[in-house]
């Protein structure tokens, strides 16, 4: 009878980290909601969710990359070259979804392996490589959209990305796939072993038999792959695409991973924590209207959070050594 | 960055003064860049070849000048700040809004002092709490540029004309923007000989020798964030005065032309090596490919572009000369 208690007992000391990042979230929530009637109505929580779903499938990547000791700037132009694109090559009709999709997909992943090459192979650094990846994208982009005016989304992706199954939105619904994916792939597979090694010490990693570099590159892959699908979700959600509709997705996402306990270095942190930093940052995100701030300050806040997250994890596994 | 070069480490206090004045491969390499292209936009378009039309390429490239001059202190540290952006928005949006006839002189002072804030909190933080510099400039990138959304939401606000005159006359025949970057030339030919800059150069060559020569490496990575947060915040204001309305995002677009300049310039991004006057021919080489972008007939979109590609061929090119030095000095 006390196996249970014990082994969630082990849980939470095994992974205080994230265990506090969902304490804040549940705090947070419980706050805001009996401050604000109809916070925590039906409609409201399916929008927080909603939102939420964006930062966190951009944080399936950015946790890979970030747990295997790197960092992905390049996701805000990735995330708007997939929304542009879509819009562009359908032309708004959904028909073209069927090509279009697998190819925006396609472009993600190469993307990534570009990043991942230059990363792993090159040796260049994860912060150079990746914002020059951002550049290059957006320079891209630009040429091709001759400066980018925004243009409507085909209607199957519009009712993807708004519509419910049953009360779900079916937005939660993808989430809850991939995200599963994601903790299965951390959690229960090799690659996920080899990804923690990786992180922590990648030359004890390499003696011991992991393929460093093929794990590396395989980060940024799902990260090039993350960014695009949350861009084609994101301009289902919106109606619309345009330039600049990802910009606010490399802190938060970042934020995000932070908030989940992961150490910026590398090796540590989970996919679990990274949704309740998602979701923290949204409930953060709906508080600005009821306090009256405008939305600018959604950006300070990441920051702040930011700061503090990874200079509480810094000051921990510093304290440890 | 974790190979070690014993030879920097047991030499790096004397090391910057005295290598710097034999002539190295890495530093004429921008400079020759520079002339090429040059030498190209001159072919395209001749009037490109008077004083005039230079100085007013060398007016656009001021601002990536004064910046990439601050990045170039901060990575001469091994550290990177992605926050020049944020500085660089913030001043802009804060003088665009401000910025009266009467007081110039007081709000260029309070744009410095934006700057010296914040790259003092970069600074600390780094230094004080050991944290990663590119995590903690990021974060304050957000923060300065949320601030900097909430003074001036979107493009707007205006400039006094007094100061764009100055910024586009000239003095003795020469533009006046000519006479700014001999300025500064000249101020980082008088610097280099500081105690502070050979401490910035020993904290990139080697952190733990750097501190057991007594370098104190806290105080001297302080230094260096907020001379780059001044230098941005002198950037955004010269960017300012030259669109002569604020921008609230303006700065975004240096955060990758400024590394792209130390870069290019011949820096060591692990620190160490390198300096200003490398940095100021990669801000030429940068602002001469959006010239040179422009002559063929090419949407200025392109420039972004090329410069993110010349960025990673940078840093190729460079850790293959690194590569290629480190094996023939173990093989002499």
């Amino acid at each position: 009878m006390t196996a249970v208690p014990k082994a969630l007992g082990n849980l939470v000391r095994a992974q205080r980290p994230i265990v506090l990042a969902y304490a804040v979230m549940v705090a947070l929530f419980v706050i805001v909601s009996a401050a604000s009637p109809g916070f925590a109505s039906p409609s409201h929580l399916r929008t927080i969710v909603q939102l939420a779903s964006f930062i966190a499938i951009v944080g399936i990547g950015q946790t890979f990359v970030i747990i295997g000791g790197g960092i992905d700037l390049s996701v805000p132009w990735a995330l708007n070259g997939s929304a542009v694109l879509l819009t562009t090559f359908t032309g708004g009709h959904s028909a073209q979804l069927a090509w279009v999709i697998p190819a925006l997909l396609a472009m993600g992943a190469l993307v990534g392996l570009v990043n991942g090459l230059g990363v792993a192979y090159l040796r260049v650094s994860p912060i150079i490589m990746t914002l020059g990846m951002y550049a290059i994208l957006e320079g891209g982009l630009l040429v091709f959209t001759h400066g980018g005016a925004s243009k409507r989304s085909p209607h199957a992706i519009v009712s993807l990305a708004t519509g419910r199954w049953g009360p779900f939105p079916i937005l939660l619904v993808l989430w809850i796939v991939l995200g599963a994916a994601a903790l299965f792939a951390l959690s229960r597979t090799v690659f996920g072993r080899q990804l923690y090694a990786v992180g922590n010490n990648a030359e004890v990693a390499e003696l011991s038999g992991v393929h460093v570099k093929r794990v590396t590159v395989l980060t940024y892959v799902v990260s090039g792959l993350t960014a695009v699908i949350a861009g084609i979700l994101l301009t289902g959600y919106t109606g619309t695409a345009y330039l600049g509709m990802g910009d606010p997705y490399l802190f938060a996402s970042v934020a995000a991973v932070a908030i989940g306990g992961a150490s910026i270095l590398g090796g540590s942190g989970h996919y679990a924590g990274t949704i309740a930093g998602a979701l923290t940052l949204t409930i953060l995100s709906a508080l600005l209207p009821i306090l009256n701030l405008k939305p600018a300050v959604l950006q300070i806040i990441y920051g702040l959070v930011i700061l503090l997250t990874v200079g509480a994890t810094t000051v921990r596994t510093r304290g440890r050594t | 960055m974790t190979t070690h070069q014993p030879a920097a480490a047991i030499r790096p206090l004397r090391a910057p003064t005295r290598r710097r004045l034999r002539l190295d491969v890495v530093e004429i390499v921008p400079w020759a860049l520079f002339a090429l292209l040059f030498v190209i936009d001159v072919i395209l378009q001749p009037a490109a070849a008077s004083l005039s039309s230079f100085g007013t390429t060398t007016l656009d490239a001021l601002p990536l000048v004064l910046v990439a001059a601050g990045q170039t202190i901060v990575i001469l540290t091994g550290g990177i700040d992605l926050s020049v952006a944020g500085v660089m928005s913030l001043t802009s949006a804060v003088l665009a809004t401000h910025m009266t006839s009467g007081g110039t002189a007081l709000w260029i002072l309070v744009a410095v002092g934006i700057g010296a804030v914040s790259g003092y909190a970069n600074g600390f933080i780094t230094a004080v709490l050991g944290m990663q510099p590119f995590i903690v400039t990021l974060a304050t990138w957000s923060i300065l540029g949320g601030f900097a959304l909430l003074v001036l939401p979107t493009q707007g606000g205006q400039i006094p004309g007094g100061l764009s005159n100055t910024l586009y006359g000239s003095a003795a025949g020469v533009p006046n923007a000519i006479w700014l970057l001999i300025l500064v030339l000249l101020v980082w030919a008088w610097s280099r000989r500081t105690r502070l800059l050979r401490r910035i150069y020993a904290a990139g060559s080697d952190l733990e020798a750097a501190r057991l020569a007594g370098a104190r490496p806290r105080s001297t990575l302080i230094a260096a964030y907020v001379l780059c947060g001044v230098l941005a915040a002198l950037a955004g204001t010269v960017y300012t005065v030259q669109t002569s309305s604020g921008d609230p995002v303006g700065g975004n677009a240096f955060v990758l032309t400024s590394v792209a300049a130390v870069v290019i310039g011949g820096t060591r991004l692990s620190g160490g090596r390198g300096g200003v006057f490398g940095t100021v021919a990669g801000a030429y080489v940068l602002t001469y490919i959006a010239d040179v972008v422009f002559a063929v007939g090419l949407p200025s979109f392109w420039a972004p572009l090329i410069q993110g590609a010349l960025l990673i061929a940078a840093v190729l090119v460079r850790s293959l000369v690194d590569v290629i030095r480190s094996r023939r000095s173990l093989q002499s």
